[in-house]
């Protein structure tokens, strides 16, 4: 199967049945989409990254609950969005815990260490604006900063907020409306002292800017905005934050190479591989195969070569060294003496003359005598 | 196991049979051989060419008397792994008989005889017969 040529569908069916490289032609497929979605939320690089890898890890796990009904890209995304929430609902406890516990222990936070919280504008260009925007973006709660963020910077309708978020219809609309007009309950800054609008105008004014309005029914909306000044002030405020959020907007493309940020998944499923889906057990052929036969296999071409080249060098050094006898075999009645040269590689045999011949004319060597 | 540590492993096993077969076929190769019938003497040269410097310096180590070295004769055969050459060097008779592997087995005929690796730098000195004279076996060029 060509990876880089077939669809998120049979990707998916491949990955299925445990086909790792198919998940990981998924996994750089859509890594950025979802690693800006985790941005988006977090506005913490690091964050992003560990989470969007962590929804890559839980998107293995469930591979076999996704059934199809959406993009496989669009499933991904609720799920590093749910981490995401999870993340920023943890974050939050661990803020509220650590300053209670600190007023409680050390009579103030001033006097304590500060606590560690996520710095949103950490790294942004526009540091003012962005200040602005985090600001008011950290006075949320993760799911209206979910729901702001999903339809400011993701472009999603309410629709695909409420499919995605898994709330109602009506609850993104006033998420939204809350978001867009806090004024209210005084949450976000830049609203100033203004009438307060009812749910139904703010989504009116939120439609029109959208341009979801029927062209007749935006010409009306403009109007009433024009002449309304709360509704004019809200929609001013809209088209500024969506600008600002356009502008300071986390898109961008994972800061890891592709096999760096691979291979931490791929870790992480593997280590997890066996609790999932457990392996069968090798069987005694298998493990023959794989282990004996190579080992045997080595084994014996190993003692083959030493064996052939020990009898075949059979150096004077080793032999001197060992003291194994080079001469194997003497005729009974030889008599012979053997001197070794090791340095030169050379050796004398000094046979003991036939008999019936004249030792006197086969004189023994000097030093062999 | 690791399918490319498999795969190493199967390439070390070939490439180990691969150089078992190829050492196989060299000690199968016929052994060329050079008998020389060499003299030795205290006195300036009489008889024979002087041996070549290698010879000489492997000779003079050895424990023998005389300070100079002549050929008199020169042999150079080649043995089959299992074959045999009959020679007679200074009055001796002497076959010489290819083992394999660069070993050869030298029978002085009613004397003795012996198993010994000529190896490239492998050189083999026996007496014989004739007064002074040896038989000086290694391998040719």
């Amino acid at each position: 199967m060509n990876h880089s040529s077939a669809d998120d569908e049979a990707l998916v069916k491949a990955a299925r049945q445990g086909d790792l490289a198919a998940f990981e032609e998924l996994v750089f497929r859509h890594r950025d989409s979802l690693y800006a979605r985790a941005l988006s939320l977090t506005h913490h690089e690091q964050d992003a990254v560990d989470l969007s890898q962590e929804a890559w890890v839980k998107g293995w796990q469930r591979l076999a609950q996704f059934q199809g009904e959406s993009r496989f890209a669009t499933w991904m995304t609720r799920i590093v969005i749910n981490l995401c929430l999870d993340h920023l609902r943890r974050q939050k406890r661990h803020r509220t815990d650590s300053i209670e516990q600190l007023e409680e222990e050390g009579g103030g936070v001033e006097r304590q260490m500060p606590v560690v919280t996520v710095n949103p504008t950490a790294g942004l260009e526009r540091a003012e604006l962005r200040k602005k925007i985090d600001a008011a973006l950290g006075q949320l709660t993760p799911e209206h900063r979910t729901v702001l963020v999903l339809h400011e910077f993701e472009d999603m309708d309410y629709k695909a907020i409420a499919k995605t978020v898994g709330c109602s219809l009506g609850t993104v609309h006033g998420d939204v409306a809350a978001v867009l007009c806090p004024a209210e309950d005084g949450r976000a800054a830049g609203v100033g002292q203004r009438r307060i609008m009812n749910p139904e105008e703010q989504l009116k004014v939120q439609a029109l800017l959208d341009g979801e309005l029927p062209e007749r029914e935006a010409r009306e909306t403009l109007s009433w905005t024009q002449r309304d000044s709360a509704a004019a002030g809200l929609l001013a405020e809209l088209k500024n934050t969506r600008q600002a959020l356009a502008q300071s907007g986390p898109r961008g493309s994972l800061p890891e190479s592709r096999e760096f940020f691979w291979s931490k998944i791929e870790r992480e499923i593997q280590r997890l591989e066996p609790r999932l889906t457990p392996r069968p057990k090798a069987s005694l052929a298998a493990v023959l195969r794989r282990w004996v036969l190579p080992a045997a296999a080595v084994g014996l071409v190993i003692a083959g070569v030493a064996a052939y080249f020990h009898g075949r060098t059979a150096p004077v050094e080793a032999l001197m060294d060992a003291g194994a006898p080079v001469v194997e075999t003497m005729l009974a009645d030889a008599d012979a003496t053997i001197y070794r040269d090791v340095r030169e590689g050379t050796t004398l045999v000094w046979f003991s003359p036939a008999a019936g011949s004249d030792p006197a004319r086969n004189p023994k060597p000097n030093a062999v005598n | 196991m690791n399918i490319p540590l498999i795969f190493s492993a199967r390439r070390v096993c070939a490439a180990l049979f691969f150089l078992l077969c190829a050492g196989a076929l060299a000690a199968d190769a016929p052994l060329k051989l050079e008998a020389q019938l060499v003299v030795g003497s205290n006195d300036p040269q009489t008889h024979g060419t002087p041996v070549s410097p290698q010879i000489e310096k492997k000779l003079k180590r050895l424990p023998l008397k005389w300070g100079n070295y002549y050929i008199l004769r020169t042999e150079r055969f080649s043995l089959a792994k299992g074959e045999d050459k009959h020679l007679v060097l200074g009055g001796s008779e002497m076959v010489v008989k290819n083992l394999g592997g660069e070993r050869v087995e030298l029978t002085l005929i009613h004397r003795g005889k012996i198993t010994q690796s000529v190896g490239k730098d492998q050189t083999l000195v026996t007496n014989v017969q004739d007064e002074n004279s040896f038989a000086v076996f290694r391998q040719s060029d």
